[in-house]
């Protein structure tokens, strides 16, 4: 019976293999075996790279040992062939101008090494020749389509495309601890310019500044730079890519599209860090020009009074929770008065406090500020506008949903604001979105808000490209 | 059968794309300071502090982020994804917080060479790769009183 046995378990065996074989191959199509090929053959051609890249690397760290390969080559006798006869002389010459080309060569190098070991002990690392000057830049497109047109800087039409800022950003190092930095932006705006054209591109220098770098404690900027008022301003201003929602929040909306508050100015600031047991303590302080009679009017040729403005901000970021910052900061300015205005005769001294509390960390990004800008006439009258902002965002790979709520009440008699080109409103909105990272310096942003506006409603849908380059 | 696969395998490639590498921390041989705390070298990392005690301005080299090391740094210290690094130095020079980019280069060889000779540098390289900087003019710093390798070392 066991004679019998064993033919038919192999047999059985046999079977099996043979089924489990035509099912493993039935189940491999060939567009599934094209694949597994094109698979295979790709993880091939990354192991090959890989192991060229090391190699390349492995010879890039040989070539600088330079001292040793030098000693080598130096201490190597030139005349290591016999000169037994012609054909070895040749040889011979031909290998003593190979390692004289190859000691030449390192001989060079070692000397540019020296050079910039020179370069580097006098503290500049830069010479006229190597100063390099980086430019990158920022721009973004918009959709938007809104239900309601408020205000006479809003006769457009309801839906339509615009073109965001084209910002130029260029930095240049003049020595290890000066630098130079400009920020300049082409926008494109409505109304018209000096010949009566529409739609005119003004071009805006944003920042223009040379900036000494002399210790944790102490560096100085002198030039057109951000005002150190809250956290907006100083951090993202004219980057959209940078800043997570489409829109700067109406609080620290530019001057010159309404916003409330400076955020750019002319003179010189001084900022530092104080690295602390606990914490860190950060100040900036700026002297700058100040206003001029209205929102819009920049001082950075001259200033029409000699009252110059101060900003003063205190940031601390404590070690116990990381990601977290948080400081006041105020500013004092006399805006002179506008004799061509007769609601606007007098002088109105500025002071406005701020406060921001920020959090980002990991995939979390919280961002609250708090505004009151006092104006106080020479003739008596006071006026407190209050504004702020809230913003939470939260990073799930490459997609980035977020909601900010904004805050302005101004006070209606304040004759700076009510005297302005631009329309002031008390603003009550909430802003919904999400951001995709469509790549590394591409981002796309879509959003939809709902505001109130001086008591009208207002629900606006956006969409932004928005980029570096 | 592939349902096997997939398990054995999704979670030790997954385990080996977040191993970290242990990280030595080399600076000039002319630097005083031996030894660091975590916190002060978090500080110069996130380039909050800028300056050397000495005066010595601090220039930050790294390896590329694709490296274990780098991204050892970026998931520990930085807390950020490795995408956003980039981003992360930009908004600081646009900021004006910092005058230009870290350093950031391919060859642990160039990598010595400019520690070698800039007084102020610091960078961050694998463990393994100390034994081949023994003859040049940079030396290891210890954090927290610990060398790579030691237990309590923090980078590893």
């Amino acid at each position: 019976m066991t004679r019998f046995l064993n033919p038919i378990v192999i047999f059985i065996i046999t079977l099996l293999l043979i089924t489990t074989k035509c099912v493993y191959a039935q189940e491999i199509s060939a567009d599934e075996y094209q694949q597994l090929k094109n698979r295979l053959k790709a993880e091939f051609m990354q192991k090959l790279k890989e192991e060229i890249k090391k190699e390349l690397i492995d010879e890039l760290k040989s070539e600088y040992t330079i001292e040793p390969r030098q000693k080598q080559v130096a201490e190597k006798p030139i005349t290591t062939v016999k000169v037994n006869d012609l054909k070895n002389e040749s040889k011979e010459v031909s290998t003593r101008e190979e390692e004289t080309v190859k000691y030449t060569e390192h001989q060079k190098w070692a000397e540019e090494i020296e050079l910039d070991k020179a370069r580097y002990r006098l503290g500049e690392g830069l010479t006229f020749g190597e100063q390099l000057l980086v430019i990158r830049g920022f721009g973004n497109v918009n959709a938007r389509y809104r239900d309601n047109n408020i205000g006479e800087g809003f006769d457009s039409g309801n839906n339509f495309f615009s073109l965001g800022e084209f910002d130029l950003f260029m930095t240049s190092k003049l020595s290890n601890r000066i630098s130079f930095l400009n920020e300049t932006v082409f926008e494109f705006d409505r109304g018209k310019d000096t010949e009566g054209r529409t739609e005119p591109i003004e071009i805006d220098i944003e920042r223009l500044l040379i900036h000494y770098d002399v210790n944790n404690l102490l560096k100085i900027d002198v030039g057109k730079f951000f005002l150190p008022i809250g956290y907006w301003i100083p951090t993202y201003n004219h980057g959209v890519w940078f800043q997570t929602t489409m829109d700067r929040p109406d609080i620290v909306n530019f001057q010159d599209k309404g916003g409330p508050i400076p955020t750019h100015d002319t003179g010189i600031k001084v900022s530092g860090s104080a690295l602390l047991e606990g914490f860190d303590l950060n100040y900036t302080c700026a002297i700058t020009n100040g206003r001029g009679v209205n929102t819009t009017q920049r001082q950075n040729f001259d200033d029409m009074n000699d009252k110059k403005a101060l900003s003063l901000q205190f940031e601390v970021q404590p070690h116990i929770v990381e990601g977290l910052r948080l400081g006041p900061s105020v500013y004092y300015d006399v805006i002179p008065e506008d004799e061509t205005n007769p609601n606007r005769e007098n002088e109105i001294r500025e002071i406005i406090y701020g406060g921001h509390i920020v959090y980002t960390m990991r995939n979390v990004e919280l961002l609250t500020e708090a505004f009151v800008v006092n104006h106080d006439e020479v003739s008596g009258d006071v006026f407190n506008t209050f504004g702020g902002y809230a913003q939470f965002a939260y990073t799930i790979n490459k997609f980035k949903p977020y909601y900010r709520y904004d805050y302005i009440d101004y006070d209606n008699s304040d004759t700076f604001y009510s005297e302005s080109k631009f329309d002031f409103f008390d603003t009550n909105t909430h802003t919904i979105g999400l951001r995709y990272e469509l790549s590394h310096f591409n981002a796309i942003k879509f959003e939809y808000s709902h505001g109130v506006f001086d008591d009208e409603d207002v629900n606006i849908i956006g969409l932004q490209t928005a980029f570096s380059f | 059968m592939r349902l096997i696969l997939v398990i054995v395998f999704v979670p030790i490639v997954i385990f080996m794309t977040n191993a970290y590498a242990t990280i030595a921390v080399i600076v000039n041989k002319s630097n005083p300071v031996s030894d660091i705390s975590y916190n002060e070298l978090k500080q110069i990392l996130e380039a909050r502090k800028q300056y050397w005690d000495n005066g010595e301005k601090i220039i930050l080299i790294f390896k590329p982020i694709t490296s274990v090391e780098t991204r050892t740094l970026i998931d520990m210290v930085y807390k950020i994804k490795y995408e956003a690094f980039d981003k992360y130095w930009f908004l600081k020079v646009y900021d004006n917080k910092i005058m230009e980019f870290p350093k950031i280069l391919n060859s642990t060889g160039t990598i010595n060479i400019l520690v070698s000779e800039i007084p102020g540098a610091i960078a961050f390289i694998g463990k393994d790769e100390i034994s081949r900087i023994a003859n040049i003019n940079i030396k290891v710093l210890g954090v927290n009183g610990k060398m790579p390798g030691e237990d309590g070392y923090p980078f590893k």
